[in-house]
C-alpha cells in the first residue's frame, strides 16, 4: 500500500490536491457565502452601502483567492518536506528530498478530510447565521471555547490543536515507514521532533505576529 | 564540518525560538499595561498642524472626548470621516481629537477639507510624531477610536473628587 502510494507521480497528487481543496473551498462559498449571510454578519457594524461594497469587492477578488490555493498548498508541503529533511539530517539519515516532498505531498490529503468533514458538519449538523460560523475548525480544541472570549492570539494554535493534526502526524510517520528502514514508532519520533519543532516555531511566529498586529 | 553544520542549526532554531517567545511575552505584558493605561483619558501631548503641543486631557470636561487615529489614505478612516462631516451637528456635541501619524499638513488639511471635517465644532487634528499613539494607546490600527466620558456624580467640573472615567474602544 504505502508503496503504491509513493509510487504515485507527484505533480498527479499534487493536482488532484489542489482540485479536491478548490472543491470544497467553492462549495462552501457557493452554499454559504450569500449576500444576506454578509447583512446578516455585519448589519450591526456598518451601513448597507458599506457591505454591498463589501460584497462587490469579495466578489471581485474570489478568483485571486483560489488562484493561491496552490501557492499555499506548495508552501505547505515545502515546510512540512523542510522540516523533514532538516529533521533526518540532523539525525544522520540519507533521504532525498524529492522522496520527502511527495510524502509530505500524501499526508496533505488529511487536509482535504478535513475539509470535507468541515463540509458535512456545515450541511447537515451546523446553522450558518454569521461569517464567524464559517470561520469554525472541526474537531478542534477550539470548538471546545467560545471563539469570542478567547485571546486573539491563542486562536490559531487552539484551532491547530485537532484530529486531524493528529491524524497528519500519523499518516507522516506511517508514510515515512515506506521510505526509510524505521519503525513506526521510530518514525512518529522523527516527526514529533522535526516536524513537530518546525510547527512549534510557526506558532510563536503567528502568535508573534498577531500580538504585533492587533 | 557538518557536525559544525548541525550545531549551527540547533543553536539558530533555539536562538529563533527564544526570541520569538520572548518578543510575544513582552508585548503581551506591555499591551496588559497599556489596556489598564488607556481606561482613562492619559496626560499626553500631540503636535497641532500649527506646532504646538496640544493635551488630549485639556478640552471641555462636561463633553465626551472622541479620540480618532486615522491616516489619510485609509480607506475606513476616509469613509469615516465622510460620516463625521455629514453628521457635523452630531458630533459637535464631543470634543473630536483626530491623531495622524507624522504625515505632512498639507494632505492632512486636504483630507479634512474633502470630508467638511472643519464643519465639526470641536474637532481638533493632530499629528503623531514617533509612534508616541501606539505607546500610550496600545494600537496602530488604522482607524482607532477611543471614547472617554467623565462621570462627575455631583454634576459640576468644580468638585472633582469624585470623578471616574467611563472609556470606550
Amino acid at each position: 500500500m504505502i508503496n503504491y502510494l509513493l509510487g504515485i507521480n507527484r505533480w498527479m497528487l499534487f493536482f488532484l490536491l489542489i482540485f479536491f481543496i478548490d472543491f470544497t473551498s467553492l462549495a462552501i462559498s457557493y452554499l454559504y457565502l450569500t449576500s444576506s449571510l454578509y447583512y446578516q454578519s455585519l448589519g450591526e457594524q456598518l451601513t448597507v452601502d458599506r457591505i454591498a461594497k463589501l460584497i462587490e469587492f469579495s466578489q471581485k477578488w474570489q478568483w485571486l483567492g483560489y488562484l493561491f490555493i496552490p501557492i499555499v498548498v506548495l508552501l505547505r508541503v515545502s515546510f512540512t518536506t523542510i522540516c523533514l529533511y532538516t529533521g533526518f539530517f540532523l539525525a544522520n539519515f540519507k533521504v532525498r528530498f524529492k522522496d520527502l516532498f511527495k510524502v509530505a505531498l500524501l499526508a496533505d490529503f488529511v487536509f482535504v478530510l478535513a475539509g470535507i468533514v468541515k463540509l458535512v458538519i456545515l450541511i447537515f449538523f451546523k446553522e450558518v447565521n454569521t461569517l464567524n460560523d464559517l470561520q469554525f475548525q472541526p474537531l478542534s480544541i477550539m470548538e471546545v471555547f467560545d471563539r469570542t472570549k478567547v485571546d486573539a492570539m491563542l486562536l490559531y494554535p487552539l484551532s491547530l490543536i485537532s484530529v486531524f493534526e493528529l491524524l497528519y502526524w500519523l499518516v507522516l510517520a506511517w508514510l515515512l515507514t515506506g521510505l526509510v528502514e524505521k519503525s513506526f514508532g521510530n518514525s512518529l519520533k522523527t516527526v514529533a521532533t522535526s516536524y513537530g519543532t518546525g510547527l512549534a516555531l510557526w506558532v510563536l511566529f503567528v502568535m508573534f505576529l498577531t500580538v504585533n498586529l492587533t | 564540518m557538518k557536525i559544525l553544520l548541525k550545531y549551527l542549526i540547533i543553536i539558530a532554531l533555539l536562538v529563533v525560538g527564544g526570541w520569538l517567545a520572548t518578543q510575544t511575552y513582552q508585548t503581551v505584558q506591555a499591551k496588559k499595561e497599556i489596556g489598564k493605561r488607556v481606561q482613562t483619558l492619559q496626560h499626553c501631548s500631540f503636535e497641532s498642524l500649527n506646532g504646538g503641543q496640544i493635551f488630549v486631557d485639556e478640552f471641555d470636561k462636561r463633553k465626551p472626548t472622541v479620540i480618532i487615529y486615522f491616516n489619510p489614505e485609509c480607506e475606513h478612516c476616509q469613509y469615516e470621516a465622510s460620516e463625521i462631516g455629514k453628521e457635523a451637528e452630531q458630533f459637535a456635541k464631543a470634543n473630536m481629537i483626530l491623531i495622524t501619524p507624522n504625515d505632512s499638513v498639507k494632505r492632512v488639511e486636504a483630507f479634512a477639507a474633502k470630508y467638511q471635517l472643519w464643519e465639526v465644532d470641536n474637532l481638533t487634528i493632530l499629528l503623531d510624531h514617533g509612534k508616541q499613539f501606539k505607546n500610550r494607546f496600545g494600537t496602530a490600527v488604522f482607524p482607532s477610536t477611543f471614547i472617554y466620558f467623565l462621570l462627575l456624580p455631583y454634576d459640576s467640573i468644580s468638585k472633582r473628587q469624585n470623578k471616574s472615567w467611563f472609556t470606550y474602544h
